[in-house]
């Protein structure tokens, strides 16, 4: 593994990478070097995922040059980069469920010991394969898993340590880790980082990045931060307080004393929900008023989604009863939701939320189709308008309504579709993760929207996995663990202790989980 | 490039919008290619040969194209969905013989014969769409599964045999001259007025757009796009039964062997060189009916240069690769501009 004598594992100069107007990386100069645990942090969108893009090959760098252990990698080639040592482990696993473990972890390459002839070129050699998958799951300490079944019986824990191992069998000079432990539990995650350490101690070169300051600063020898895709600050260890990370990371945008939501809330209820069951929720109990902002904290995998769209009928309940502005409501599709009065913002914008490859105005006018059409025909003057007046209304920044919405930046497509549902005037704002991947400008714009709409009435509830964004925003948060809501806290009762506390519920350790996901 | 610059720069534009210079707008627009095409091989071919812009011949190329474009509008509208239907062609086939058959053989008269082999198709278009929607079937098989029945059925009725004898209505509808002009391509010209109408000024047609460019945001925001994806292809099917109409009308006889037999796969490139994409959700009627003309030029072209007929679909399939190529590099140069 330590072949070459250089000790620059890594070396990036005027690294950038830009989409459109967007710069989302910029790097003049770094260097990683061997024997060093490195760790990135940054805020949502900071310009991590690209780093990591870039080192390995899937992202092509707009400008710049990149060694690898003084050999230079060509861009956009993740195979070479495979070759030159950069192994990365990333957070959604491109594993192939059909296929079993251990073909899995030999994926495009052979058993160390097959032999050269074209024999063992042609055949699959399934009795070395197998073995020396077992050997690489002994070696990243995973035991008592069948290398014969199919990955994606697996959960996701066990899947997770799978990824490693195939990162690990390539015997890697540089190690991305890319939130290795945000899906494992505290012993798994305890043992991914003597992992990186392990790696670290042998001569390689570790790329860490963390969600979880508490871990970062147990692991780490140095520690970068990204801000806007800048290298704003290069911390050893000793300074890397908690408090100076997230110094760092927020910049001067911590000031926000300003942000209080709207106080008037004496009005009555839009949204009760009772019993509320489906499959991973509830029984769900939830009072929402028009006027209020309530939050839903909690962690990973506990049903805040969920809640979301059970409430908006894009994923069927089970039991419980909804009374929805004094009615009783029972969607059927997000179709009856939306006519009811109800938007939802989901999570993944691009998945969930717009249609990429079209304007701007026909993203933002989704929603409302029928309401600007005169008896199902679109009039393309009002269409146009209405277009207009949304964007104007959201300060949506843009060339044209009609160019391409993936064009616009990841805080402007969020507000064009906080305008789509905005425009459909509802009383109650579904908002999944509304501030997830937008810099921090628009997110205080967005902020603002929220504030706003509440001011004229809508109820709003919001899941977010930032607890700072929900103790800036709410009136009220509603604590989930395990599908079922476990506490509610007023305003006045806000304070991160609280809300993590509560949110571990019975699971021991887990308070740890969400004080890196609150990113404190 | 700094964010204050960018902002005023956006400021600039949204006011004004119509700053882009016609030359940019016409290479953001994706029928261009297509369209002058078009054009270029209708003039070249027409100084090259005189017979070919000439009446007759003209007249020949409108009744191909009613039968192609009425298909690939089907076809396209498939598409557009996110789907594809594999099936136009042989149904049209196949509708050809039940019109031969009810008429002929089970006595109806014309207009009963249609109506019930329209019947038929629309109810096979519906089937497609809850096989689509309902059971969640990949389309490419769904479709499949009707194309080799639709071929069978079609051999099974008429054992080989062609059907003689049918009504002169048939002939009436299928070789008709409205000025000059042949009635179907008149139809044709109808039901592609209609079609772009759907798509460009309905609500309806911009959520068919919406289910093709992303199902997922659509049903979240509201789209009940499972009605829209099934009425599709009811469209599809029967703009297929539709087209045997004129086919049979055309022929004079219910033919038994190789009708509609490959169309599909004009359909599907006409769609494919007209710029609508085969994942769905992006594809207009202009460039569709662009698409059919040129192949339809191209087709008769070689007839009248009198090249062998062996070589017909070389050229085709050439002409097909290079569009999906100069779209792709069109497609790339506007996304690197931006």
């Amino acid at each position: 593994m330590t072949d070459t004598p250089v000790e620059t594992a890594v070396r990036l100069r005027d690294v950038s990478k830009s989409y459109g107007l967007v710069k989302v990386l910029d790097i003049p100069c770094l260097d990683l070097v061997r024997g060093q645990i490195v760790a990135v942090v940054g805020e949502n969108g900071a310009g991590k995922s690209t780093l990591m893009g870039v080192l390995s090959g899937t992202v092509t760098p707009t400008t710049g040059s990149i060694e690898i252990a003084g050999r230079p990698l060509q861009p956009g080639r993740p195979d070479q980069s495979r070759d030159l040592g950069v192994a990365l482990v990333a957070q959604e696993f491109p594993l192939v469920g059909r296929l079993s473990v251990a073909e899995n972890l030999l994926l495009g390459r052979r058993p160390a010991d097959a032999g050269g002839g074209l024999f063992a070129r042609l055949i699959f050699d399934r009795r070395g394969t197998r073995a020396e998958a077992r050997a690489l799951l002994a070696e990243v300490g995973v035991t008592g898993v069948d290398v014969d079944r199919p990955v994606e019986r697996f959960p996701v824990p066990v899947r997770q340590m799978i990824e490693i191992a195939k990162a690990w069998g390539h015997h890697p000079v540089v190690l991305i880790l890319d939130e290795p432990t945000s899906s494992l539990g505290p012993v798994e995650a305890e043992r991914v980082l003597d992992l990186a350490r392990a790696h670290a101690r042998a001569g390689g070169a570790v790329l860490f990045i963390g969600h979880r300051l508490d871990e970062v600063r147990a692991v780490a020898d140095r520690v970068l931060v990204l801000r806007t895709g800048k290298l704003v600050a290069d911390l050893t260890p000793a300074e890397a307080s908690e408090q100076r990370m997230i110094r760092e990371m927020v910049g001067s945008e911590l000031a926000r004393a300003d942000l209080t939501p709207p106080s008037s809330v004496e009005r009555a209820t839009a949204l009760s929900v009772r019993d509320l069951t489906a499959d991973g929720l509830g029984p769900v109990d939830l009072d929402v008023k028009a006027g209020e902002i309530v939050g839903v904290a909690g962690l990973m995998g506990s049903g805040r989604s969920r809640l979301l769209h059970t409430i908006m009928g894009a994923q069927p309940r089970t039991g419980g009863t909804v009374t929805f502005e004094g009615r009783d409501f029972r969607p059927r599709h997000p179709g009856d939701a939306v006519e009811a009065g109800i938007g939802l913002v989901p999570e993944d914008r691009k998945v969930q939320s717009l249609l990429p490859a079209h304007s701007v105005r026909w993203n933002v006018t989704l929603a409302t189709l029928r309401g600007i059409s005169r008896r199902g025909v679109l009039r393309p003057r009002a269409d146009k308008e209405h277009a207009a007046r949304i964007v104007k209304d959201l300060g949506v920044r843009l060339h044209s309504q009609e160019q391409p919405v993936s064009d616009l930046s990841g805080g402007n497509q969020q507000k064009a579709v906080f305008g789509r549902w905005l425009a459909a005037e509802p009383k109650l704002l579904l908002l999944d993760e509304p501030t997830r991947g937008v810099d921090v400008g628009a997110k205080a714009e967005i902020y603002h929207l929220i504030d706003s709409a509440a001011e004229r009435g809508l109820a709003v509830l919001v899941a977010s996995s930032e607890l700072e964004e929900l103790m800036w925003i709410c009136h009220r948060i509603v604590v989930m663990s395990h599908g079922r809501p476990v506490a509610d806290i007023p305003r006045d009762g806000f304070g991160k202790e609280v809300i993590m506390t509560a949110a571990a519920g019975t699971q021991a350790g887990a308070a740890a989980e969400l004080k890196g996901k609150a990113r404190a | 490039m700094t964010t204050s610059t960018a902002a005023v720069k956006a400021r600039g534009d949204a006011e004004g919008g119509g700053r882009a210079t016609l030359a940019r707008r016409l290479l953001e627009t994706p029928e261009v290619g297509v369209v002058a095409a078009c054009v270029v091989v209708f003039v070249a071919l027409a100084l090259d040969k005189s017979t070919f812009a000439g009446a007759v011949n003209l007249q020949g190329m409108g009744f191909d194209l009613a039968q192609y474009g009425l298909i690939a509008i089907g076809e396209s509208l498939v598409i557009l969905t996110g789907g594809i239907d594999l099936s136009v062609g042989a149904l049209l086939g196949t509708s050809v013989i039940l019109m031969s058959w009810f008429n002929v053989r089970a006595g109806l008269p014309p207009v009963l014969a249609i109506v019930l082999t329209l019947a038929i198709t629309g109810a096979v278009g519906l089937i497609h769409g809850l096989a689509v929607t309902r059971l969640k079937m990949p389309p490419f098989v769904v479709t499949l599964v009707t194309y080799t029945v639709a071929q069978g059925v079609t051999l099974a009725i008429t054992s080989g045999t062609s059907i003689i004898g049918i009504g002169g209505t048939f002939s009436n509808l299928g070789q008709t001259y409205v000025a000059q002009v042949p009635l179907p391509l008149i139809v044709f010209a109808v039901v592609a007025a209609v079609a772009w109408f759907f798509l460009e000024r309905t609500y309806a047609g911009r959520q068919v757009y919406a289910v093709g460019g992303n199902p997922e945001a659509a049903r979240l925001a509201g789209i009940r796009g499972d009605r829209r994806v099934v009425s599709m292809y009811v469209t599809s099917s029967l703009l297929s039964g539709f087209a045997g109409i004129f086919v049979l009308g055309r022929m004079g006889v219910g033919s038994a062997s190789g009708v509609g037999v490959g169309w599909e796969l004009s359909a599907i490139a006409a769609a494919v060189i007209g710029g609508v994409s085969l994942v769905g959700g992006q594809g207009r009627i202009v460039g569709i009916v662009a698409g059919t003309i040129l192949l339809e030029l191209i087709n008769n072209g070689l007839t009248t240069l009198q090249i062998n007929s062996n070589y017909t679909n070389i050229v085709l399939g050439c002409v097909l690769g290079l569009a999906i190529t100069a779209d792709r590099l069109r497609a790339r140069s506007v996304a690197k501009r931006s």
